[in-house]
């Protein structure tokens, strides 16, 4: 095989990821489109119920839904990771390489508030501790809380900054990213095949009241905050994404070896605490 | 390069001066006037969280005079006691979760916070105790007070 041949594959392998990320991401903002009529913010676990079990495939769109919003976090987390291992955020304008990384909290917040929108007990206990979290924030803290979760029961306001303000933002800012608005034919084949696969094998059930010995830990994307919730005060919930963004986004600034080093390692020390977090089975669980 | 002479220099900075003094003006003017909006905006969010009093109601049958009866409202534990009705707020003081009943007291399901069957604070990141509820007779109901504040 030719040296240039051999450039062109690691070239493909090396865009694999941000290419899976767009066609994830398409996937999750069409299924969602589909999903939207029959969602009540009023109601919103009996909608979901509805969907799961009164109308015929959908529960496959809400899987596919799920699991391609899934898929585009996790292409977006391997392909940030792809970029740094190369040191290609050097190679990047600034600014694009601010959007991006701002990329990450906007989908973490649209996976957050999409699982907020089931309305389920884990769902509610998601939300009271976002609410308690983002309360701490000073002087705007009860603000963001009304704005981004609303103030009962009702869960229209989430639905609207879900569809209305994360997903638009990342369907406005991925697209200028990548400088292409479709992912190519591959991986979008890829993308539906893969979250086809998983929404027809494994459903997503919501869940009731808690009995004693079970704990809520809300969705996968926040286990890690949930985890170091228990142990850390509240404010840390805001103040430690916000680090770890602000020091992805840094990074390109940072030009000699040993500051890189160093940041990449206090990064990764923030990972790892998010890691241990995750595992930290919250509440122990004895009567 | 031909320079201006001081005259036009003159003129021109006196121009792009007021110019700027204008254009500074109307950006404080701006400012001021957006910073305004969001102090109302957050006045106002914050007044929408903390509107009127909310209450929980429930019949007298079952719980008058049946020391220990319990019963469970929307957030709220209600419970009969040698001294009268008592009841609870079920939100765990340290951020918001529903505690969940447990044999001898309770326990948040979120961080795994316990509180005793009088809803004082045993272990976990919880602050304090579950935060006891005002209770009104009206009639043969019972009436839990389960937010403060408003009318
Ligand atoms: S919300 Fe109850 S222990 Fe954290």
């Amino acid at each position: 095989m030719s040296g240039s041949r051999l450039g062109g594959v690691g070239a493909w392998i090396q865009g694999a990821w941000g290419r899976g990320a767009l066609a994830f991401l398409w996937m999750a903002v069409l299924s969602g489109v589909a999903l939207a009529p029959f969602w009540r913010g009023g109601q919103a676990r009996e909608s979901l119920e509805l969907l799961d079990g009164g109308l015929p495939w959908g529960w496959w769109i809400r899987g596919l839904h799920v699991w391609s919003a899934e898929g585009a976090l996790v292409c977006t987390l391997l392909h940030s990771l792809d970029i740094v291992a190369r040191r290609g955020e050097g190679r990047i304008p600034p600014g694009a390489w601010t959007r991006s990384v701002l990329l990450l909290p906007a989908m973490v917040a649209a996976m957050a508030s999409g699982f907020l929108m089931r309305g389920d007990a884990s769902a509610r206990a998601a939300r009271e501790v976002l609410r308690g979290v983002l309360a701490t924030i000073p002087a705007l803290g009860e603000f963001l809380a009304t704005m981004l979760l609303g103030t009962d029961g009702d869960l229209t306001v989430v639905g609207l900054q879900h569809a209305g303000l994360w997903t638009l933002v990342l369907v406005v800012v991925t697209p200028e990213h990548a400088r292409r608005t479709w992912s190519d034919g591959s991986a979008l084949a890829f993308a539906l095949c893969l979250s086809a696969a998983l929404a027809g094998l494994s459903s997503r059930p919501l869940d009731g009241l808690p009995v004693d010995g079970e704990v809520l830990r809300g969705p996968w994307v926040l286990w890690g905050l949930q985890g170091l919730l228990g142990r850390l005060p509240a404010w840390t919930g805001w103040a430690l994404p916000i680090l770890g963004v602000g020091g992805l986004a840094l990074l390109p600034r940072v030009r000699r070896p040993w500051a890189r080093r160093g940041l990449l390692l206090a990064l990764g020390l923030l990972v790892l605490a998010w890691i241990a977090g995750s595992l930290e089975v919250v509440g122990d669980g004895t009567p | 390069m031909e320079r201006p002479s001081k005259n036009d220099d003159r003129t021109g900075v006196g121009s792009s001066g007021r110019r700027a003094f204008l254009g500074g003006a109307v950006v404080w003017a701006a400012s001021a006037v957006a910073a305004g909006a969001i102090g109302a905006m957050v006045t106002a969010f914050r007044a929408l969280g903390r509107r009127g009093t909310s209450a929980w109601e429930t019949d007298g049958a079952g719980l008058d005079g049946v020391i220990g009866a319990e019963r469970l409202g929307p957030g709220v534990l209600l419970r009969s006691t040698a001294e009268g009705p008592r009841a609870w707020s079920l939100r765990c003081p340290h951020l918001g979760c529903t505690v969940i009943r447990t044999a001898d007291g309770f326990r948040c399901p979120c961080h795994g916070s316990r509180f005793d069957d009088q809803g004082n604070r045993l272990e976990g990141p919880a602050p304090e105790g579950l935060a006891p509820l005002p209770v009104q007779r009206v009639g043969t109901r019972w009436r839990v007070r389960t937010r403060e504040g408003g009318a």
